[in-house]
């Protein structure tokens, strides 16, 4: 046969992939050359044996998997593999890079921002008070403040640290009260659309005006865990972040999820609901339509010959000069991410947060805020662990906070705090209540953080760690506060923000009564006071560890701890100095 | 439904969820011809996964001219050679399993008949691991694909008759192989 024809013709014969000339020349082999034919048979054989090969199916569906490393790569610039499951425990912060956004604008409209449907409502609802920021309008919510302002952004940024510093304690039982009442009014549970219609969204000039349903009163927005507790409603931890403008821009809450590597994006509880880029239009989309629901309401309401002329005057307020107050320019200020954590990864992203940024966790619940109850199918807070730990981690907030406030306002020689009856917006607060001095000053403000702190000791020790913590699923808030920025940028700077110190830094790592301590302060020539020390202390490695986090690299840190009760574990200890040696600080 | 074009134009708009419809339509196919490549099912599923990855982050680049799939396929098995290149090869237990092929499934066949036909299944898969990779990738793509040849060669950077040689040079070292199976099959 190989005299006749090349073999491979045979071959390609059988794929049908010859010209006609070929054809022809092989299909005349075929009929005088018996094996031609007998290769042809077993070629064919050959080929029926290979689609007899059963077909092999990925062991999972991985469209959400590989679209989250997708997103993952789009964002850091890298293409790392995906941390992988939700539980996973990631190595502490990894080094991540991400591209400046300017740099490459192209990228950018792969960036997506994932909510579930709930989320997005919640945003709908909150920027029903379009010149507030959402986290100003929780609170005001929940006080409704006699003098809550629709003028926009505080020009004093120390008021906004005020306004956090500000006692609360005696606001939290009203809060309460007034959130238990409204909850069990439930006349607005009617959901998005119903809110939509209930409470204008403030593109209208008349709608300002109108008595409107106070969608931000208690029933609304009320926050209080316990409150909730005593409730059979599931609620759902939403987690507000005000951060500049330009740190929104720079995905720097993102960049913080992305080094926890906290998967963020998609609803878990729902993998085939919304895509982050359906969610993020969503968002967009809510925001329009109660733009548009607004101008329906306005219509039937005014008077004809009105009509025409409200309707500008709402499109130019919604269009026009005044694009600041606008429900879109809200959306687009604001940023919701729905994350999965651990009550342990949610305390590390709250307190890496918190140091920079006005940090509130709050609970809410779903039937208050309109949301459907398919929205999710985890009661995750009727855990008594999950709640203790969410107590834990706002306290750690509100400490952080209060403690950030404290180091802003120091330098600038500015009054400490307003009075205590100020009724302006609280950080949330749950815990125990603490007395307090009338007295504003930064002292107070310190003896108040150390008495937080002290409660806080006291509720860990109650907690139940060892205990099993399921995920706590987290709707992040992100809000762009350009009207604070340069406050926030002076904020941002605590004690311990990426800073050199002379003489190094001080890591103390003690035992007492069996529980871990750690302090961090600056080096000194002198021995400190162990009060100095315990002023400081901070129980959890994760806490430390994000103090640590906030010191230049390059920075010597000492390991110190002997003289103050029992020392640390030689474990812990070699934990500490491996950790301070990943993020490149130098330990003698 | 969207056709693939439109799914890509609506991906480079911002909607992921159409790249997620280009995943579910393709992570099967594409990872059976990879498994088929590597006989390995860990590797495969990674292959395919980074490839649909590198496929979402340049699909700017993507210019239509050939059919998205075989772009894709192009992407997976470049990745799947470079991987290749930086790994020394390792037989498993698990994959020496999986050479034999999926867990029997009961067909109603006599028990004797599943023994032979699953005995030539991993006869064919052992004659398949002997090809070189260059021979695998190109009988797969063309025999459980059912590629043509050009596409083939897009897919490996090949010219449609080195495709063709290295097909016939890949049939005929497996025929040589299972000549027996085959002769017994063919008469």
């Amino acid at each position: 046969m190989s005299h006749q024809i090349p073999e491979e013709l045979i071959s390609a014969y059988l794929d049908g992939e010859l010209t006609s000339d070929e054809q022809q020349l092989v299909e005349e082999a075929l009929r005088t050359d018996p094996q031609a034919q007998q290769l042809l048979d077993e070629l064919q054989s050959l080929h029926d044996h290979l689609q007899s090969i059963p077909r092999s199916e990925p062991s999972q569906d991985y469209t959400q998997q590989i679209l989250h490393r997708a997103e993952r790569t789009i964002l850091t610039g890298t293409s790392e593999p995906d941390p992988g499951p939700v539980t996973a425990q990631s190595p502490a912060n990894p080094t991540v890079t991400l591209p400046a956004a300017q740099d490459s604008p192209g990228n950018w409209k792969h960036i997506i921002w994932a909510s579930t449907a709930l989320a997005a409502t919640l945003l709908l609802a909150l920027l029903l008070q379009p010149n507030k920021p959402i986290s100003r309008q929780l609170t005001d919510a929940t006080h409704e403040l006699p003098k809550a302002s629709s003028s926009g952004e505080q020009a004093d940024p120390a008021a906004d640290d005020d306004e956090n510093i500000a006692p609360m304690e005696n606001q939290l039982e009203q809060l309460e009260s007034e959130v238990s009442a409204g909850f069990d009014e439930g006349d607005d549970l009617a959901g998005a659309g119903a809110m939509s219609k209930k409470a204008a969204p403030g593109a209208a000039t008349q709608l300002k005006n109108r008595p409107t349903t106070p969608f931000g009163n208690a029933k609304a927005e009320g926050i209080a865990i316990e409150s909730a507790a005593d409730s059979n409603s599931p609620e759902d931890l939403f987690l507000f972040v005000s951060l500049p403008q330009k740190e929104f821009d720079q995905q720097t809450v993102v960049r913080t999820l992305l080094q926890q590597e906290v998967p963020f994006g998609y609803d878990p509880a729902n993998r085939n609901g919304l895509s982050a880029a359906n969610a993020y239009r969503f968002n967009q989309a809510m925001a329009d339509e109660a733009t548009e629901l607004a101008l329906i309401e306005e219509e039937k309401a005014a008077p004809a010959a009105d009509r025409k002329r409200n309707q500008e005057t709402a499109k130019d307020d919604a269009e026009g000069d005044g694009t600041q107050n606008t429900l879109a320019q809200q959306a687009a200020n604001t940023r919701v991410v729905t994350i999965e954590a651990s009550p342990e990864e949610l305390e590390e992203l709250v307190v890496n947060l918190s140091n920079q940024y006005q940090v509130n966790l709050g609970v809410e619940k779903y039937a208050a805020s309109g949301f459907s109850q398919q929205a999710t199918t985890r009661r995750q807070l009727d855990s008594p662990v999950n709640r203790a730990a969410v107590e834990r981690i706002q306290a750690l907030a509100t400490q952080n906070n209060l403690q950030r406030a404290s180091a802003a306002r120091a330098p600038a020689g500015k009054p400490a705090a307003k009075p205590a009856d100020t009724g302006d917006a609280k950080p949330l607060k749950t815990l125990p209540e603490t007395t307090q001095s009338p007295e504003p000053s930064a002292k107070r403000d310190k003896e108040r953080a150390d008495q937080n702190s002290q409660t806080l000791d006291d509720s860990l020790a109650d907690s139940p760690r060892q205990q099993r913590t399921e995920t706590l699923r987290v709707v992040v808030v992100i809000e762009a506060n350009a009207a604070t920025a340069s406050a926030l940028a002076t904020r941002k700077a605590p004690s311990l923000a990426k800073k050199k110190s002379q003489k190094g830094w001080e890591l103390y790592a003690w035992q007492e009564d069996e529980v871990t301590y750690f302090a961090l302060l600056p080096g000194t020539n002198r021995l400190k006071t162990a009060q100095e020390i315990k002023d400081l202390a901070v129980k959890d490695i994760r806490a430390i560890r994000a103090q640590l986090d906030q010191l230049q690299k390059g920075e010597s840190v000492s390991l110190h701890g002997r003289r103050l009760n029992t020392k640390a574990s030689a474990t812990l200890t070699k934990q500490l100095t491996e950790y301070c040696k990943k993020i490149g600080l130098k330990t003698p | 439904m969207r056709d693939d074009a439109q799914l890509i134009t609506d991906t480079l708009a911002g909607d992921t969820e159409a790249f997620g419809q280009l995943v579910n339509k393709y992570q099967s196919r594409l990872f059976n011809t990879l498994f088929q490549v590597t006989r390995n099912r860990e590797e495969a599923e990674d292959v395919m996964q980074e490839a649909f990855v590198q496929a979402f982050v340049k699909l700017d680049s993507f210019q239509g001219n050939s059919a998205f799939y075989t772009w894709l396929y192009r992407i997976a098995f470049n990745l799947s050679i470079s991987r290749k290149r930086k790994k020394k090869p390792q037989t498993s237990v698990d994959q020496q399993r999986e050479v034999s092929g999926s867990e029997p499934i009961d067909t109603g066949e006599l028990p004797t008949d599943r023994l032979l036909r699953e005995e030539r299944a991993a006869q064919l898969h052992q004659a398949m691991m002997c090809l070189q990779d260059e021979h695998r990738a190109v009988l797969t793509l063309r025999e459980m694909e059912g590629f043509c040849y050009e596409t083939i060669g897009e897919i490996l950077d090949l010219p449609a008759g080195t495709v063709r040689s290295r097909l016939h040079r890949a049939r005929m070292q497996l025929h040589n192989q299972l000549k027996a199976i085959l002769h017994e099959n063919s008469s």
